[in-house]
């Protein structure tokens, strides 16, 4: 499938804002039969943009807006070809098989394999994963798909209930959350069972047209993770939708957790009090064919 | 505010316990002066009751009067004090000089191809000379720096390696500073002192001058300019008049004639980094920062700071400008990479160490964990972290109650500490004694200043500190530690 993706986001400010400096994060990856075939990155202010790969092999950019503005709004476009990703499978190798290269893995992938700043190893995390860790024989495959569906089938999702800062002692707390908590609990799962776990920004393709499926996830900028698996290397799952990612996940960039791979985080000097973001993003196909209606893309306001 | 807290402050370090009998670096077993110092020896030795008093006190008057001072932290009231200054010279013969010389610019190449190393490729994470989880699990690890490579790979441009030296006479590695050592001002005030104070003695003897390091560390810094540029401006950015160091901000900013910024000064346009100046902005190319990674840039790291310049990470990653020290630099002298040092220089220079480091076992280790703490008054205790000497607990000076707390802080984050046995620090004659006017044994460390531009430029000697207060361990300065001037004969 290939889809257009316009993620905008908009910055108000009651005075004017100057040495506004900005890293960001909206460039979709080139991996797994993912390819950006195009892609822009411009702003409503001069701007001085440079492209950079980040640690964990994002291409981000820098983006600078030196002068007096009262508003700025940073737009990404991209043209995305994806691929439906491989279907999960049992990987063959069982937990107690597994656990015998944990501690090779726990240097070569030490970042996906230690707690982190949204994913504490919290009193509450550990409670929770003991009534859900994986049996001696399990699959290691088989496991993260079941908790993929686990931690989904436990809380509701309900957005306000946390909010982009909320870490996932939260979300155990309040039952509820947004699909960055479902990524960042079930990565905190995978990762005390010893499953090298990453988080993934990215968004969500509208079902193709006619198709039943609901999403609940009113909004196309969305969250999930890929796990670690012995024989297929990162493989992606969504617990928001209970399942393994599908052609519709359009992947953008992988942290330790959303602290890593916010879309734009950045600084800016005024001498105003308030600052006031919009978002508007619309994910929807790009071919002719498949995109008659243009209706048929969600947006998010 | 707590930049102050968290930036290195005073050179501090630890002059250990004593089991054997220290080496006494002037006189020898039999109470002889050592060849090198026989001079000096003679010189102390022929002078008048009370004279060298005298010229302590000269001194003293002169580094008031010079406003050579540091702040204490911890210390409420704010006052500057004097850095102590004993008049006693402490002496290195000049083939133990080159020896030291040498062994402390391979320890730096060595530290520089590190850095290169795990910033860019990460070779000696692959091949697990150097476990990849120390490095990547560190909190002097910056993630944001990746990719970002200085010209030379000069990634330390300035390091301050603290010596030891032990019962046998050799000189040992305690531990490096590579993010922003200080201390080089106090070389330089000293000899001042001491020509005036000695100046037949500094005559007869052939004195290795120091004056020139602010020359030298200006050339080095001039060597990273971006893309070879012939004529970079320089300057140097201070945390402000609140940290411990600051006089030698000022200091270095005079000597070597640049601008000493504040982050408040400083604005990147268009990923070049520029200072703000009463005729408009100023492009600098070099910046000789003494403030800690974390305050750097608020885009990057701690998004309160203030101390910074918003987007510079991102200028030095364009190659519009050059930090020196490299942000990211402090995984080079985290406690427990100091145990791979060795390794690092064989695996990157294909050489053996010329100076042995202090034996150092990293706690993570079960089975080593077992053996230090089974006899924990004998070891010396520090967070890998930390530098500046925070958090150091010294076993065989340590109460039971503190042992106790150690154990507890260490069973509960093996992977935060390390352990030293108990060097047996040399002594040097200096001044003291209840009437202030008698030479006596005082412990010495030793912190030599590398400079590692487009070639490596080493200041003769370094800081020597001293314990003053007889018995003491601690030669920090706001301790009751002080400092000596350090002569490096000439052959």
């Amino acid at each position: 499938m290939k889809y257009r993706i316009i993620h905008s986001t908009r910055f108000a400010y009651d005075e004017p804002a100057y040495d506004s400096q900005n890293e960001v994060r909206l460039r979709p990856w080139d991996r797994d039969g993912q390819r950006c075939v195009e892609f822009s990155l411009g702003a409503s202010a001069p701007a001085s943009i440079h492209p950079f790969d980040d640690f964990f092999g994002n291409q981000a950019h820098s983006l600078s807006v030196s002068g007096h503005h009262k508003e700025l709004e940073i737009a990404a476009r991209s043209i995305v070809e994806t691929a439906p990703p491989l279907a999960p499978g049992p990987c063959g190798v069982t937990f107690t098989e597994f656990l015998k290269d944990d501690a090779l893995r726990g240097r070569a992938c030490f970042e996906f394999l230690a707690e982190s700043r949204y994913v504490p190893f919290s009193e509450r995390l550990r409670r929770f994963f003991w009534m859900a860790h994986p049996e001696d024989g399990e699959d290691v495959a088989d496991y993260a798909v079941r908790m993929a569906r686990y931690v989904r089938d436990q809380f509701e999702y309900e957005s306000g209930t946390t909010h982009v800062h909320s870490s996932l002692n939260d979300i155990l707390a309040t039952g509820g959350g947004v699909c960055q908590d479902f990524a960042h609990l079930t990565i905190g799962i995978l990762r005390l069972a010893g499953v090298p776990t990453r988080y993934v920004s990215g968004y969500l393709a509208p079902p193709p047209a006619g198709s039943l499926a609901i999403d609940i996830t009113a909004q196309a900028s969305h969250a999930w993770l890929e796990a670690w698996l012995p024989g297929q290397g990162w493989r992606g799952f969504d617990p928001t939708h209970r399942c393994a990612i599908d052609g519709r996940h359009i992947g953008v960039a992988v942290g330790r957790d959303y602290a890593d791979v916010p879309p734009i985080r950045g600084v800016f000097r005024s001498s105003g009090k308030s600052s006031k973001m919009t978002i508007k993003l619309s994910v929807e196909p790009s071919e002719p064919e498949s995109s008659g209606d243009p209706g048929a893309g969600q947006s998010q306001q | 505010m707590n930049a102050q807290r968290v930036g290195n402050g005073m050179p501090i370090t630890q002059a250990l316990a004593a089991f054997e009998r220290p080496m006494n670096e002037m006189f020898d077993d039999e109470g002889r002066a050592r060849p090198e110092c026989a001079r000096v020896a003679n010189y102390l030795l022929a002078m008048e009751a009370g004279r060298l008093a005298e010229l302590g006190e000269q001194a003293h008057r002169m580094f008031l009067r010079m406003g050579v001072t540091f702040n204490v932290y911890g210390n409420e009231s704010g006052a500057e004090r004097i850095f102590p200054f004993d008049p006693v010279p402490r002496i290195i013969a000049s083939d133990v000089w080159s020896n030291l010389e040498a062994g402390l610019i391979q320890r730096v190449r060595a530290l520089n191809a590190f850095l290169a190393d795990v910033y860019g490729p990460g070779e000696i994470l692959k091949d697990d000379v150097v476990p990849r989880d120390l490095i990547v699990g560190s909190p002097q690890f910056r993630h944001a720096v990746v990719g970002i490579r200085p010209p030379h790979d000069s990634f330390v441009t300035v390091a301050g390696i603290d010596l030891v030296r032990a019962a046998d006479g050799c000189f040992k590695v305690l531990e490096d500073n590579v993010r922003t050592p200080s201390g080089v001002s106090y070389v330089i005030e000293n000899r001042v002192i001491m020509t005036r104070i000695m100046p037949e003695l500094m005559r007869a003897l052939k004195v290795r001058s120091v004056e020139h390091y602010p020359a030298d560390l200006l050339a080095s810094l001039r060597e990273l300019a971006p893309g070879g540029g012939s004529d970079p401006t320089v300057a140097i950015l201070t945390p402000g008049p609140f940290n411990s160091a600051f006089f030698e901000h000022v200091f270095l900013s005079q000597q070597m004639g640049v601008e000493l910024v504040e982050g408040q000064d400083l604005v990147c346009v268009d990923h070049k980094l520029f200072m703000k100046t009463v005729h408009g902005l100023k492009r600098i190319h070099v910046l000789y920062r003494r403030i800690d990674d974390d305050f750097m840039d608020p885009v990057a790291f701690r998004p309160d700071s203030l101390l910074g310049a918003p987007g510079l990470t991102a200028v030095l990653r364009a190659g519009n400008a050059v930090a020196a020290n490299a942000i990211g630099a402090g995984i080079a002298d985290d406690k427990a990479i100091f145990a791979y040092t060795p390794e690092m220089i064989k695996y990157y220079l294909g050489e053996e160490p010329i100076i042995p480091i202090v034996e150092t076992h990293l706690l993570r280790d079960p089975e080593v964990r077992e053996m230090v703490l089974k006899d924990l008054d004998r070891y010396v205790v520090k967070p890998t972290g930390a530098s500046g000497g925070y958090g150091v607990v010294i076993g065989p000076r340590a109460d039971e109650a503190e042992l106790e707390e150690t154990r507890r802080r260490i069973e509960r984050d093996p992977g935060g500490f390390i352990a030293q046995p108990v060097v047996q620090l040399s002594v040097h004659p200096t001044l003291a004694g209840a009437d202030g006017a008698t030479l006596a044994p005082r412990h010495v460390d030793l912190r030599p200043f590398v400079l590692m531009g487009a070639k490596p430029r080493v200041l003769p000697g370094g800081l020597t500190r001293v314990a003053l207060r007889e018995g003491s361990l601690i030669v920090n300065s706001s301790q009751g530690g002080g400092s000596k001037d350090t002569w490096v004969l000439e052959n």
